[in-house]
């Protein structure tokens, strides 16, 4: 069966052809059985140039060029006050069928300025920039056996690091897991035996397992791809997301990371098209999950910090605090703005340069694991600990 | 401790085991000590790629000592046909003609209107980056000065650059020659000034368009309504990762400072006129460029030192010094040596030694490595290697342990690998560099991934020798290829494993991988390059 193994991964396909099931139905878990995933840009995103603050009369003297697009064909968002970059339509029309809300001062409590220790400070979780532990192991463990946690990613992400119980890394991105034939795999597996090589060898194995059943669950068929033009990038990998994910239900947390949003210079063409990869990157997860599914689900995006307020000297942001979050998912709960917005002026600002962090990033995660998870209090303590009694409707 | 003593491994009788480990106690590791074959075998695999019989034989007339003072201050020699390969790629051409043709406003872009020009402009372009990445593999797999090619790469991941960024491309190469000089100077200044100094750094982290908002240019600029201005992108990576580190500190003022204090540093574009950059006062050095028109002349204070007003090129010069020799900075590069060379969680004595000597020796490399080469801690890792490979050290040492003396001469292949496993050299696109532990690489798709390249490797279905096709596809394309396994990377020649020599690379074999060879008659190269010892170094 390899052919048919590798063509799960390497086309997004299976080899069977079998009716679509509704996976949650499937498991027959309750309608509170939701999913969370979690998408990590990296690089400190310029949230106020993907959803600017167009109403702010401050705009266009902080960011004369950056702000020039959106002021003249941005999509305003109802009456927050708040338009999408034309780069990020996408997300307006979610937002306009209440199924995306944002909040533009989100963050950490880093004040480093520093890319890897405001991501590390995110993925651990528990308000330290050191440590080996991070909050989706602490979270998949909360959750308990039965329903489990998988990284879209190459390597394992520092947040899946340090749990007692096993977590799958599936890349969709890449040459993929494609193992060889059982005869030489069993005998080198057998070498590895009880050691941190053999478990990640014995992971990718059964990790690959499950990609096979999941995609025949979901009823791919593999000429389903056939003539349809390739979606690139993240749009790629999201779709097979949420194919993989649709047809498991197991899996109640998922985990992607991105990156190339490090825009000191010369933003504009760069990151409008960074932006455009992430919001089809959406409507392709959205589209491949199903609508009974997104209904359940909740997809968290956002960024290790936002960017300095003023555009610098050459068209583009330095590193600043408080970032745009944006949360997605079915059920008619969104279209709205989180956590507030102080406005552009000096005295608003955090050290006169960036964004403040009014929403905290444990408190907006956690809000959304008590919602698609069922997680409670003392849960939440345990997964973030520190975290601040901020409470907020997602 | 039987593990950690190859040569008794194919002795039967205890008596003849006893024996030995008494001997190879007798004679164990030592700084000052000509290696012994196992000792050499793991300095090759811990500062190189591995061992191969030629280079094996070499090591084996060195102390550890002598074997790392040639790795700094020695070049390197490829086999002739490698060292051909690498002369006929565009990156071989001198820099400055590449420059003054591709770089901005280059005799090649007059025709930037027409639309097919322009596009077998950008083609060109691409094959320098992809050119790089390519001949530093080569080099990488077969240089004689494995040591040497170690450190380099420790280096060159310090200061990292990502080559496709921008016109960074057609430099990166010569950023790889110019880092290679320094390092033979023995000297972390030297590093830092010939990163900080080299224009593909300038580009990668956007110097060259830093403006002062006071200097002559930004006025200009803002008579014609634009307004230009600092970007403080390559300042706050000088702090953070090229010296001080994140805990070092400095503070965002620093990082302003230090942003203000480099103005000005940028790249010559051809486009500009010789006769003005004279009367500016411009000082050029290779395509290195310092322009006093954009330079902040007012006066500065970095990490508590006062810079006055007025100084222009000579305080970016005080404050590379400034930060090369801060205590911090000290800590900050022995916590990272010994993290590559040592452990990933290498002791703090042996840091504090290591940070201690590169203060007193005025920052020369070899005294740093002392306290780490005389450390008890590593002659253990050495007898015992317990470190996980990163992906290009696999691959290079699957390469090189499968190849012997061949040349690894298919640098198309290398380079998809690595690009497939995620550490491509000069492909990092962010400025923190590879990472050095277990935890940054060891994952499920990393094991498959092992698992097939020895297995396709060890079927002589790899072609390492030598590609069919030559050209070099650009990085997308090699990642492409890597994905869907095209026949493309496919054809050409194989090298042809010798089993003695490859177990005597793996060895000692734990009795797991003894079985596991065992149990696969005639496929045994498939167990030995898969094996866990052998994803160690």
């Amino acid at each position: 069966m390899m052919t048919s193994r590798r063509r799960f991964l390497v086309s997004g396909a299976a080899a069977f052809a079998l009716p679509v099931l509704d996976a949650f139905a499937l498991d027959g878990a309750s309608a509170a059985a939701g999913r969370l995933v979690v998408v990590f840009l990296r690089g400190g995103l310029d949230g106020l140039f993907a959803l600017t603050p167009v109403a702010d009369p401050r705009l266009a003297e902080r960011r004369p060029s950056l702000a020039q697009s959106v002021l003249a064909q941005g999509i305003r968002l109802g009456d927050t006050g708040f338009s999408a970059h034309p780069s990020c339509k996408p997300f307006a029309d979610l937002f306009a069928e209440r199924e995306l809300s944002f909040a533009p001062c989100a963050g950490t409590t880093d004040a480093s300025r520093s890319h890897f220790q405001a991501q590390d400070l995110f993925e651990l979780g528990s308000g330290a920039s050191h440590g080996n532990a991070g909050f989706m192991a602490r979270a998949a463990q909360a959750i308990g056996a039965g329903r489990g946690a998988i990284s879209f990613t190459r390597e394992v992400p520092l947040a899946f690091h340090g749990g007692d119980i096993a977590l799958e890394v599936a890349p969709l991105a890449g040459s993929g897991l494609k193992l060889p034939e059982a005869r030489v795999l069993d005998a080198i597996r057998s070498a590895h035996r009880d050691s941190p090589t053999g478990r990640a060898l014995e992971q990718a194995i059964a990790t690959e397992a499950e990609i096979g059943t999941s995609m025949a669950a979901a009823g791919m068929e593999p000429q389903a791809a056939r003539g349809a033009p390739a979606a690139t990038g993240f749009a790629r990998v999201a779709g097979g997301m949420g194919r993989m994910l649709r047809g498991n239900p197991r899996l109640a947390l998922a985990f992607v990371d991105l990156g190339g949003l490090d825009t000191h210079a010369n933003e504009e063409a760069a990151l409008a098209r960074a932006l455009n990869e992430i919001a089809q990157g959406l409507l392709a997860f959205k589209e491949s999950l199903g609508e009974a599914q997104w209904r359940r689900t909740r997809v968290l995006m956002m960024s290790e910090f936002g960017r300095t307020v003023r555009e610098n000297g050459t068209r583009g942001t330095d590193h600043g605090h408080g970032g745009l979050f944006l949360l997605a998912g079915g059920g008619g709960r969104g279209g709205r703005m989180i956590g507030g917005f102080d406005g552009l002026a000096d005295r608003a600002l955090n050290d006169n340069r960036d964004l403040p962090v009014l929403a905290d990033w444990r408190a907006l995660i956690g809000a959304c694991m008590r919602d698609t998870c069922g997680l409670g209090e003392s849960a939440l303590d345990r997964i973030f600990p520190g975290r601040p009694r901020q409470r907020f409707e997602v | 401790m039987l593990a950690a003593l190859p040569a008794i491994l194919k002795c039967a009788a205890a008596a003849a085991i006893t024996a030995l480990a008494a001997t190879a106690l007798a004679a164990p590791f030592g700084p000052d000590r000509v290696m012994d074959a196992a000792a050499a075998r793991a300095m090759l695999a811990r500062f190189g790629y591995g061992a191969t019989p030629a280079s094996l034989d070499a090591a084996m007339k060195q102390t550890p000592r002598q074997y790392l003072d040639r790795a700094i201050r020695d070049g390197t020699r490829l086999p002739p046909p490698v060292a051909e390969q690498i002369a006929a790629l565009p990156i071989a051409q001198p820099v400055e003609g590449v420059w003054s043709r591709l770089g901005p406003g280059g005799s090649a872009r007059a025709a930037r209107d027409d639309q097919e020009a322009r596009k077998a402009l950008q083609k060109e372009e691409r094959e320098f980056a992809s050119a790089a990445v390519q001949a530093r593999l080569l080099a990488m797999a077969n240089a004689d000065n494995q040591g040497h090619e170690a450190l380099l790469s420790f280096w060159l991941n310090h200061f990292s650059i990502f080559a496709p960024k921008g016109l960074a491309k057609l430099v990166a190469w010569d950023y790889v020659r110019a880092v290679e000089q320094a390092m033979r100077a023995d000297s972390f200044e030297a590093l830092l000034r010939a990163s900080f100094y080299h224009p593909a750094m300038q580009i990668y982290l956007d110097n060259n368009q830093s403006t002062a908002g006071n200097s002559m240019i930004a006025r200009q600029a803002a008579e014609r309504g634009k307004q230009l201005g600092i970007n403080e992108n390559l300042a706050r990576e000088l702090l953070e990762l090229h010296t001080l580190g994140v805990d070092g500190g400095y503070t965002q003022k620093d990082v302003q400072e230090l942003a203000r204090i480099i103005t000005g540093a940028g790249v010559y574009a051809p486009r500009m006129e010789e006769k003005n950059l004279a009367r500016a006062g411009a000082t050029r050095a290779g395509l290195f460029l310092f322009d006093p028109r954009r330079h902040d002349f007012g006066d500065k204070t970095l990490l508590g030192s006062r810079f006055p007003a007025g100084q222009g090129m000579a305080e970016v010069d005080a404050a590379l010094h400034l930060l090369a020799t801060h205590p911090a900075t000290a800590r900050h590069l022995a916590f990272k040596l010994a993290q590559r060379f040592l452990d990933d969680e290498p002791p703090r004595e042996i840091v504090d030694a290591m940070a201690s000597a590169l203060r007193a020796s005025g920052g020369k490399i070899s005294a740093t490595l002392a306290p780490l080469i005389d450390s008890p801690a590593f002659a253990a890792a050495l007898a015992r290697p317990a470190k996980f490979k990163e992906p290009v050290d696999y691959v290079l040492s699957v390469a090189r342990a499968a190849c012997g003396d061949q040349p690894v001469g298919n640098r198309v292949v290398l380079a998809a690998n690595v690009l497939d496993m995620g550490q491509a050299p000069l492909m990092r696109s962010t400025p923190d560099g590879y990472g050095a532990r277990e935890a940054d690489w060891l994952s499920p798709a990393a094991m498959a991934k092992r698992v097939r390249l020895a297995i396709g490797v060890a079927g002589e279905r790899v072609p390492l020798a030598r590609g069919d096709d030559e050209r070099i596809p650009p990085a997308r394309r090699m990642i492409a290829l890597a994905e869907n396994e095209r026949p493309a990377l496919s054809r050409g020649t194989p090298c042809k494993i010798n089993m003695d020599w490859l177990e005597s690379v793996v060895e000692p074999l734990s009795p797991a991988t003894r079985a596991a060879v065992a149990r696969l008659p005639a496929r045994e190269a498939a167990a030995l390059l898969a094996s866990p010892e052998f994803m160690r170094h």
